[in-house]
């Protein structure tokens, strides 16, 4: 589920606007809503072909007649429409780059019938977007992986050995009550837990049994006409004993930790994303244009250990806009055909404090043409332009939904207002979510 | 806690001296864990992920039930479900399925009883 803020509430000093910051130059998760500036109420992300199928014939027609739907946003990864059987090892560590392409590689829709022009006509746009992420993991980054692997496969090996004796236990026809099943497993589980610690802890397998056993009265009575009721009861105790005795006994936390860790891998991540539309300018499908395309390259490194509260974040994005489209329907817009931005992030995090600190160049340009040579051949000059901004934000976690922030700096030098750049925001930002629809 | 899926009605028919040979699937993407098996007879095999073990021949598992006990956790983020095969002689007996968010660690356990023929 992606989280977006939104500001609702700002102490403005001495500016008008916000600066555009590097995050928001990141490949965007859905390319296609991106470029069209659509925020959907819902992202249908279909699993399957068929759902593909479904959600794109019932959203696109209707009467037998093709129609542009109005807030539409899907995303479809075709790779994962089915199961591979791979484990957990080939999951995080694809062995060739075409093959983290092939996993990774998402296509996206989106449509609005709300797309307003320079003189306020509102029209319908489609955009189209693909993206995929190539990880690069360090060394500390498959230590991490084995490590978190290895633990628990120790812990599963302990549960599962007493669970299977545990289980097994319920067809045995000499045990009628508590007692009787407590003599039949103790021994079971010292010698399993004795498995798992090797003979120079038996001390240690002999303290955890006591511990589990410790409670053992407080378990539901032996039914045995329904032992099943009691041996559940008894192997959560098995768990949350062993949790209690060591963390690398703690199954759940292990687990939890390890699944936080693989969503903020260490290493280098590179995001590659394209996006482009087409509008209707006169909302019939026999006039159309493609006014822009957009590719963003963003690589990440996320710092391990001590220095994992660090992230380095660098962006490039090249957009292309057809000049004559923006000059007819956004007269009042000034636009280059040809759009670089690039630029480099620091961010820091710790605890609820967050810092970020960004630099970034723009370059447009656009060829005119401006004559004809002596041979016949079109003459071009470029009309260019060059900006940079610096920002430094700085952000307070109040809750998990407020976060306060404060940015210094200075901006790009907006279409309105030219000379003013310094940027001083007190902003309160309050989370929404956008739903994500699974078909 | 981890959520306990039993199948606790699941039988088998073997031939007295035939060897019987159990295999655990993973059919769903980015699982983790084990599978420790119970017999009435003098092998008690453990698999890990995906694998298979020799249980005994039918003369060994006629006399009680098997158990078969899996601890299961899937931390991939892209994969939804938990879903696993379990074999008998290369013939399913069981394919467990379960969406990740009811839970993404769970205990499957088969009680199977062996018929001799």
């Amino acid at each position: 589920m992606k989280k977006m803020f939104t500001t609702v509430l700002f102490v403005g000093l001495c500016f008008i606007a916000y600066p555009q910051e590097l995050t928001s130059l990141n490949a965007p998760s859905s390319p296609a809503a991106s470029i069209i500036g659509l925020q959907p109420n819902a992202v249908l992300s279909p699993k399957t072909y068929k759902a593909l199928e479904a959600a794109l014939y019932s959203n696109f027609t209707h009467n037998n007649s093709l129609v542009i739907p109005n807030d539409f946003a899907l995303e479809f990864t075709p790779y994962w429409t089915k199961n591979h059987g791979l484990s957990l090892r080939d999951y995080l560590f694809p062995k060739m780059i075409s093959e983290q392409i092939k996993r990774t590689s998402s296509f996206s829709v989106a449509s609005s019938n709300n797309f307003v022009l320079g003189d306020s006509s509102v029209t319908s746009v489609v955009g189209w977007g693909y993206r995929t992420t190539l990880h690069f993991p360090c060394k500390s980054d498959v230590q991490k992986v084995n490590s978190f692997s290895s633990k628990l496969y120790n812990v599963s090996i302990i549960i599962a050995g007493i669970g299977s004796r545990a289980n097994a236990f319920a067809t045995d026809k000499s045990i009628k009550n508590r007692i009787d099943y407590k003599e039949k497993i103790r021994p079971i589980v010292v010698d399993t837990i004795l498995k798992y610690l090797g003979h120079k802890g038996f001390s240690k397998a002999t303290e955890i049994t006591n511990r589990i056993f410790k409670n053992y009265s407080s378990l539901p009575l032996y039914d045995p006409s329904n032992p099943y009721e009691f041996i559940d009861a008894f192997m959560e105790l098995v768990e949350i004993e062993l949790s209690q005795a060591s963390p690398e006994l703690d199954h759940a936390k292990i687990f939890n930790e390890f699944e936080d860790y693989i969503k903020k891998r260490e290493g280098l991540l590179i995001d590659f994303a394209y996006a482009g539309y087409v509008n209707f300018p006169t909302n019939t499908f026999s006039i159309s244009t493609l006014p822009q395309h957009s590719i963003w390259i963003t690589p990440t490194y996320q710092f391990k250990d001590s220095a994992s509260f660090l992230k380095v974040m660098g962006v490039f994005r090249y957009q292309f806009y057809d000049v004559d489209y923006y000059k007819r329907y956004f007269p009042a817009s000034k636009v280059y055909q040809n759009n670089v931005d690039y630029g480099l992030a620091i961010a820091l995090e710790y605890n609820k404090f967050s810092l970020q600190l960004e630099a970034v160049g723009r370059r447009s340009d656009t060829e005119i043409p401006s004559g004809i040579f002596i041979n016949g051949k079109e003459l071009y000059s470029k009309d260019k332009k060059s900006d940079f901004q610096c920002i430094g934000t700085f952000n307070y976690k109040l809750t998990d939904n407020f976060t306060l922030s404060y940015s210094l700096g200075d901006r790009f030098e907006p279409i309105l207002n030219p000379g003013s750049t310094l940027v001083s925001l007190l902003s309160l930002n309050i989370g929404f979510t956008t739903k994500q629809e699974v078909k | 806690m981890s959520k306990i899926y039993r199948y606790k009605d699941l039988s088998f028919s073997v031939g007295e001296n035939e060897a019987v040979n159990f295999k655990v699937e993973f059919i769903s993407d980015g699982n983790i864990g084990t599978t420790t098996i119970t017999t009435p007879g003098p092998l008690d095999p453990i698999i890990y992920n995906t694998g298979s073990a020799l249980l005994g021949t039918g003369r060994d598992l006629k006399d009680d039930s098997t158990v078969s006990f899996s601890v299961i956790s899937n931390p991939a983020p892209l994969e939804d479900e938990i879903r696993i095969k379990y074999y008998i002689n290369n013939k399913v007996i069981l394919e467990h399925v379960n969406l990740k968010e009811v839970a993404s660690q769970v205990h499957i356990i088969l009680v199977i009883k062996f018929n001799v023929l």
